[in-house]
């Protein structure tokens, strides 16, 4: 199988960087040929095959082989696409935007470096998984909870940079991030906040440091390679209650956020609760077709059945109490309270639910930062596995939920797909996450799925609605929606490009983001 | 302190499902003992077919698609112990999670073929990858 190379790279001089890579790493770690294939995206969007293909990889070991790679590659000009674990499939896996570059996969750097109970943090390498976190906190017995999203597979520093988010009291995982170690394009390896400061014992403590606080610029960007991160983890808390309330109209879920708003601005909803949807519960455990074999969305009639037999609404709030029973008691009869004005509502504690599997019985896990692959279960809804996330974020209104709801359910199913969305909620914002499930296997619907979501892209920008992250297929587009000021955002991004990284070799295109010599449309 | 074993997945990965769709006589003749037999416990289909090879193997249920419980539950231990003859009638979520966790530990062999709309049929022959110490600091 013959690898594409990056525009400008011979064959002659990629060669001659991965054999200086292989002298940094050891030639175990360096990959080309088939073993590339792993670097691939899963659930490629484009029908064309040489797009998003990496031509090798190289795996380091440690900040000091990263600080080698990234010599060589600016010496050579070689583009690096750097993945912490890989595991991002919703947004590309591992694959780069621009094929043949190598991806720079930190997934051997995986050091747990520091577990500290007393003050409730981990300093952690790009390769730990939640996984490997939960299991060493675990074994260690150590009185501390993650926070975990949906995949438990993923990077938790990965997680963070990419602004992902989970589901307990700590789900925005970027404002729980604190201190960094980053290897610059030219090799220089700085440590941001207190971590600056020789023999300081704050570097986790503490976010600014001195001056300009700079750890948001290697967040969704290519101005350099976090090798470490703090991150906050949550201590075990006294008591822990996970509920479930449903709702059986698709139209409450405008009552429904103007209920959460005060009650998550005021912290008596304590988490990043979710309002899921019927067809993203019910794809969990279910396949479309054990409740219809038509074509097109499901009917009304179909998702009357699916709420009967699963107990789940139209829209489904999952959440959690976390303390000490008096605190928790207090704070449940106050959602309650709020939420028993909308007909039809239904309220759940685990011990309420006799089927299994049971969507709360899951989340209940999820919520206390149990690392799980449950979610998965939604690839089987239709049978071809693709899946896609759409994610604009609104204001906490009820207004704007149900705009975006209709804006979105409405193309969506006008396109032949479920409505399959959440909106996870921040203080004082909701994540609407739509996961648009479809056929892989099919190459016409991959086409469809591509129309729509630059169809939801464009709509959605119309109405000032952005999105907070996506698939590397649309990161152009996506950032070109932030135009304020004559791209004044995305020239700024250009200038710390050209001044951190000027011969262009980190992750080149990551976020909209080119260097110099790609940009203005020359980019593959 | 320690490291843990490198990840890296195999060679046949990401791309079956589009390139490689063997005949599901194919996959299943020839095939004598297997480690495990995995199905989902929602299909009939699945049922009967696991049904086929309970003399020879370990049958494993599999509930709600989920891989999560057997995964924590032993199989992640086993796949880096020991060479494995898998074969499975599951749904999609079910094989694209076991070739991903698998394949950090394992090279692997992957057959694949759909057998209807939920469910596809498949065998996985791994081999441990040698394991390094995991590091910890």
């Amino acid at each position: 199988m013959a690898e594409p190379l990056p525009r400008g790279v011979t064959a002659e001089r990629m060669a001659d960087a991965l054999g200086r890579f292989r002298k940094i790493v050891g030639g175990d770690w360096v990959f080309s040929g088939e073993k590339v294939v792993s670097y691939y995206d899963p659930y490629t969007i484009p029908n064309d095959p040489e797009r998003y293909k990496a031509h090798a990889a190289v795996a380091p070991a440690s900040t000091e082989q990263v600080q080698g790679i990234v010599k060589v590659a600016n010496e050579l000009r070689v583009p690096l696409w750097t993945v912490s674990r890989g595991k991002n499939f919703a947004y590309g896996g591992a694959a780069p935007v621009v094929s043949g570059s190598i991806v720079l996969d930190l997934s051997r750097m995986n050091r747990i470096v520091e577990v500290n109970e007393k003050f409730g943090y981990a300093l952690v390498e790009p390769g730990v998984s939640y996984f490997d976190l939960y299991k060493d906190i675990k074994e260690r017995g150590l009185k501390l909870w993650l926070d975990v999203p949906d995949p438990g597979w993923g990077s938790i520093v990965g997680n963070a940079l990419d602004h992902g988010v989970g589901y307990t009291p700590y789900g925005d995982h970027f404002m729980m991030q604190c201190g960094m170690e980053v290897v610059l394009a030219n090799g220089e390896v700085v440590r941001t906040g207190m971590g600056a400061m020789p023999g300081n014992n704050t570097w986790q403590l503490f976010k600014y440091g001195f001056g300009p606080y700079v750890d948001g610029i290697f967040s969704q960007s290519n101005f350099g390679v976090v090798t470490k991160m703090g991150i906050w983890l949550m201590p075990e808390p006294a008591g822990y209650r996970p509920y479930l309330i449903t709702f059986p109209r698709e139209e409450d879920i405008e009552q429904i956020v103007e209920i959460v708003r005060p009650l998550r601005l005021s912290n008596v909803i304590q988490n990043a609760a979710t309002i899921r949807s019927l067809v993203l519960d019910a794809a969990l455990f279910a396949t479309k077709s054990q409740y219809y074999s038509g074509e097109g969305p499901i009917p009304d009639s179909v998702a009357k059945k699916i709420m009967a037999d699963q107990e789940i609404g139209m829209w489904n709030f999952c959440g959690a109490l976390y303390g000490p029973p008096p605190v928790t008691d207090a704070l449940w009869t106050a959602i309650r309270d709020s939420f028993a004005a909308i007909p039809g509502v239904k309220f759940y504690f685990p011990q309420d639910r006799k089927r299994r599997p049971d969507i709360l019985i899951h989340r209940a896990d999820t919520m206390r930062g149990i690392p799980k692959l449950t979610e998965f279960g939604f690839l089987n809804w239709n049978g071809g596995g693709g899946h896609v996330g759409f994610s604009p974020v609104s204001p906490t209104t009820g207004k704007d939920a149900i705009k975006q709801f209709r804006m979105v359910s409405g193309r969506v199913r006008e396109y032949g797909f479920d409505y399959s969305g959440l909106m996870a909620i921040g203080f004082r914002e909701l994540h609407h996450v739509t996961v648009i499930a479809y056929d892989q296997t099919n190459p016409k619907e991959r086409e469809k799925l591509d129309r729509l979501f630059n169809l939801l892209v464009r709509e959605a920008a119309a109405e000032g609605y952005g999105e907070y992250r996506t698939h590397i297929h649309y990161m152009d587009t996506i950032a070109r929606t932030y135009s304020w000021n004559d791209n004044a955002l995305m020239k700024m991004h250009q200038t710390l490009k050209d001044a951190l990284d000027p011969n262009g070799i980190l992750s080149p295109g990551k976020s909209g983001i080119w260097p110099r010599h790609l940009r203005e449309g020359a980019k593959t | 302190m320690k490291r843990r074993s490198f990840i890296h997945a195999a060679t046949a990965f990401l791309i079956l499902p589009t390139v490689l769709k063997p005949s599901v006589s194919a996959l299943t003749s020839g095939l004598r003992n297997r480690d495990y037999v995995f199905f989902d416990e929602r299909f009939l289909k699945a049922r009967h077919i696991a049904a086929a090879w309970a003399d020879s193997s370990r049958l494993l249920g599999v509930q709600g698609g989920d891989i999560t419980p057997l995964w924590s539950n032993g199989l992640d231990r086993t796949t880096r112990n020991q060479p494995l003859n898998l074969l499975g009638v599951t749904t999609e979520s079910f094989h694209f999670c076991l070739r991903i966790l698998v394949g950090e530990h394992a090279d692997f062999d992957l057959q694949l073929a759909r057998l209807d709309r939920n469910l596809f049929l498949w065998t996985m022959c791994t081999t441990p990858k040698a394991t390094a110490e995991r590091r910890h600091g």
